[in-house]
């Protein structure tokens, strides 16, 4: 306990300097910014906000990059409220409530109180964060090859598993991730695989420029069947972004009780904050007193999910920080910018380079605090910039990706990977592949590479060394087991179909 | 052809060509039982191996109310032709980028965008956003965050 309190310490007195507090709020305002836009999903945008940490500090860029990921979480909600449209997939739920709370003319009392729900859900998050981390990074080091692979062979499936869509495509999505994470020199011999001679492939694909050219590129060339698409809202019936003592009180515990499920989904790979807030969502109407009024503009309905989502983005953190294992494309891209960085997360970070981990997890109650504070006063002039007509949007983010990936090596090649990474991810959504399990399978693809040959080595190339070992042997349980559940799911759904023809 | 159905084929040849591609890699065993290519064709049979079931499920479904894709080749053609312009004006602007320096290439290239997307439509709106695009990021990047861009023949 005295060392959790140190290390709090330690991480506060790194975080907490003017130069990183004004970062925080450039981070904070831009993150929200871009969790805001319907055009532009979390992922995507944390990916073009990447180049503002080139020049900073490992610490300062970390604790801005960490404002850009909470600001996005933060973001969200606001585009679900004033105009029915969600930011990205976890705030899908507040369009139930919010929505109507806007047409009730209480925008002003339904913006206020996601700011409010997603203070409330972050500080949760991280007191759980703060417990949890360390145990977590200590059994983490017991691990060998066999274990980490076993591990790696989890997190896959569950993401392959728990995207939408068939499990099938799911796992071409993660083998499409392997084949370009196996492009450029086999760090262990040294023998150059899949460079087809082109000496820019040498260090292999960086998973930044996929993730800027699958998820921004690719979401603006999705947009370009709706072009002359605008969003329209009246500012002035927003109201005062306020909520009352007894709106605080009708919404404190349903805003309380969920945060211990939202972490967990967080926690677990695979799950995103659309599953916490839809789960909220129903646990919610079942034990509300007010079934009815839940999708009229009931404050709880709002308030509940957007605590659940902002926990379960801190639970994200837990095996980022202690595994090195993102898991949804928001924490993969902050995986990216964390490496670009020089960090390495897992759990050797806890022990060697404890000022930036602990830093980190300080920066983030710095972060929610400045969040809640200008998301209360600037939001009406931030929902303003919803109102940007998709013609100048989609420009502007094509113009910000193209130069995120320039910077990243300096290397025009980067531009032709981005954009048959477009193109790759426009087609991909056309033939509903998944694109989840590709981002993280090209992210860990060395990682579990890696990891597989060493055990393979250990054992003498005796391949039951990952069903003898304890650790290693119940995560493939797991993954299997997720893997069954998926099938069983998949017949259910099929033989309703063909039940209905 | 069916959603799935198309699925199926290009895992299975994508997966085909990969395995055979990793025969070409060369086999280094120093210090390492086992090489660089185990690794790839595991990965090839994973793509080969969903191709078939997604192929297979497509076959004996009895479901005869298949998934079309929706290409709208036809209908949606401006889609189309707005998404290759793009990928050109991306390697125009790659090909320009060290030789005309950030500034003059990041104008060129917002203005093809901004055809592309926006046609002759609003013309002065699209010359000023391009103009500050490129200028404030300018400004941002190399004067604020001093990150080194290409200069070009503008050189300040």
């Amino acid at each position: 306990m005295d060392t959790i309190f140190q290390n709090l310490a330690l991480g506060f007195q790194q975080a907490f300097t003017l130069e990183n507090i004004i970062w925080i709020f450039i981070g904070g305002l831009l993150g929200t910014i871009v969790g805001m836009l319907p055009g532009i999903g979390p992922s995507s945008g944390i990916a073009i906000l990447i180049p503002i940490i080139y020049g900073m500090n490992p610490t300062t860029a970390l604790i801005t990059m960490t404002a850009v990921y909470y600001g996005a979480m933060f973001g969200g909600s606001r585009a679900s409220i004033l105009i029915n449209t969600p930011g990205d997939s976890s705030s899908i739920v507040t369009c139930f409530d919010g929505y109507p709370m806007t047409k009730n003319g209480q925008a002003g009392k339904a913006l206020a109180i996601t700011a409010i729900a997603s203070f409330i859900g972050a500080i949760m998050g991280i007191i759980m964060i703060i417990f949890l981390t360390q145990p977590v990074a200590s059994a983490a080091l017991k691990f060998g090859p066999a274990e980490r692979f076993s591990l790696m062979l989890f997190a896959l499936t569950a993401a392959v598993v728990l995207s939408e869509g068939n499990i099938l495509k799911g796992f071409f999505s993660m083998a499409i991730g392997f084949m370009l994470s196996t492009v450029g020199m086999d760090p262990q011999t040294g023998a150059f695989r899949y460079t087809f001679g082109i000496i820019e492939l040498h260090d292999g694909i960086d998973f930044l420029v996929a993730m800027i050219g699958l998820f921004a590129v690719a979401e603006v060339f999705r947009n370009y069947k709706d072009i002359d698409l605008r969003f329209n809202f009246d500012s002035r019936t927003i109201g005062k972004v306020m909520i009352t003592i007894e709106d605080f009180k009708k919404c404190f515990i349903p805003m309380l009780r969920n945060t211990p499920l939202g972490f967990v989904v967080g926690v677990l790979p695979g799950m995103g904050g659309a599953i916490a807030t839809f789960m909220t969502y129903a646990m919610e109407k079942q034990l509300s007193r007010h079934p009815e009024k839940f999708g009229k503009g009931a404050i709880e309905g709002v308030a509940a999910p957007e605590a659940s989502n902002n926990a379960s983005a801190c639970g994200a953190m837990v095996p980022l920080l202690t595994l090195g294992i993102p898991g949804s494309p928001s924490t993969a891209v902050m995986l990216g910018a964390l490496m670009l960085l020089g960090v390495k997360p897992g759990p050797l970070l806890f022990q060697e380079r404890p000022e930036i981990a602990w830093g980190l997890i300080s920066a983030m109650v710095l972060v929610a605090v400045v969040l809640l504070i200008i998301n209360l006063p600037l939001v009406v002039p931030m929902v303003q910039l919803l109102k940007i007509p998709q013609r100048l949007m989609l420009p502007l983010i094509l113009g910000l990706g193209f130069m995120g990936a320039y910077f990243l090596n300096y290397s025009s090649f980067d531009f032709i990977l981005l954009s048959l990474f477009g193109i790759c991810g426009y087609f991909m959504s056309k033939l509903e592949i998944p694109i989840p399990p590709l981002v993280l399978a090209l992210i860990l693809g060395s990682f579990t590479e890696q990891s597989f040959r060493n055990a393979m080595v250990i054992s003498n190339l005796d391949i039951s060394i990952f069903f003898t070992r304890p650790i290693s042997l119940a995560l493939i349980i797991l993954a299997v087991i997720s893997v069954m559940y998926a099938v069983h799911r998949e017949i259910k759904i099929a033989q309703k179909r063909s039940r209905e023809f | 052809m069916s959603n799935n159905a198309l699925t199926g084929i290009i895992s299975i040849i994508l997966g085909t060509f990969y395995y055979f591609m990793s025969m070409q890699i060369p086999v280094v065993t120093i210090g390492d039982l086992v090489g660089p290519r185990l690794f790839p064709q595991i990965v090839a049979a994973i793509a080969v191996i969903s191709g078939v079931l997604l192929l297979l499920g497509e076959i004996i479904s009895k479901n005869k109310k298949k998934q079309k894709i929706l290409w709208d080749f036809q209908e949606r053609k401006d889609v189309y032709i707005r998404i290759v312009l793009t990928v050109v004006a991306g390697l125009i602007y790659g090909f320009l980028l060290v030789p005309l320096g950030y500034i003059l290439s990041t104008i060129l290239f917002m203005s093809m965008i901004m055809l592309i997307i926006n046609g002759t439509r609003r013309i002065f709106e699209s010359i000023s956003f391009c103009l500050a695009f490129s200028i404030i990021t300018y400004v941002a990047f190399a004067m604020l965050l001093n990150i080194g861009l290409p200069r070009g023949i503008l050189a300040f």
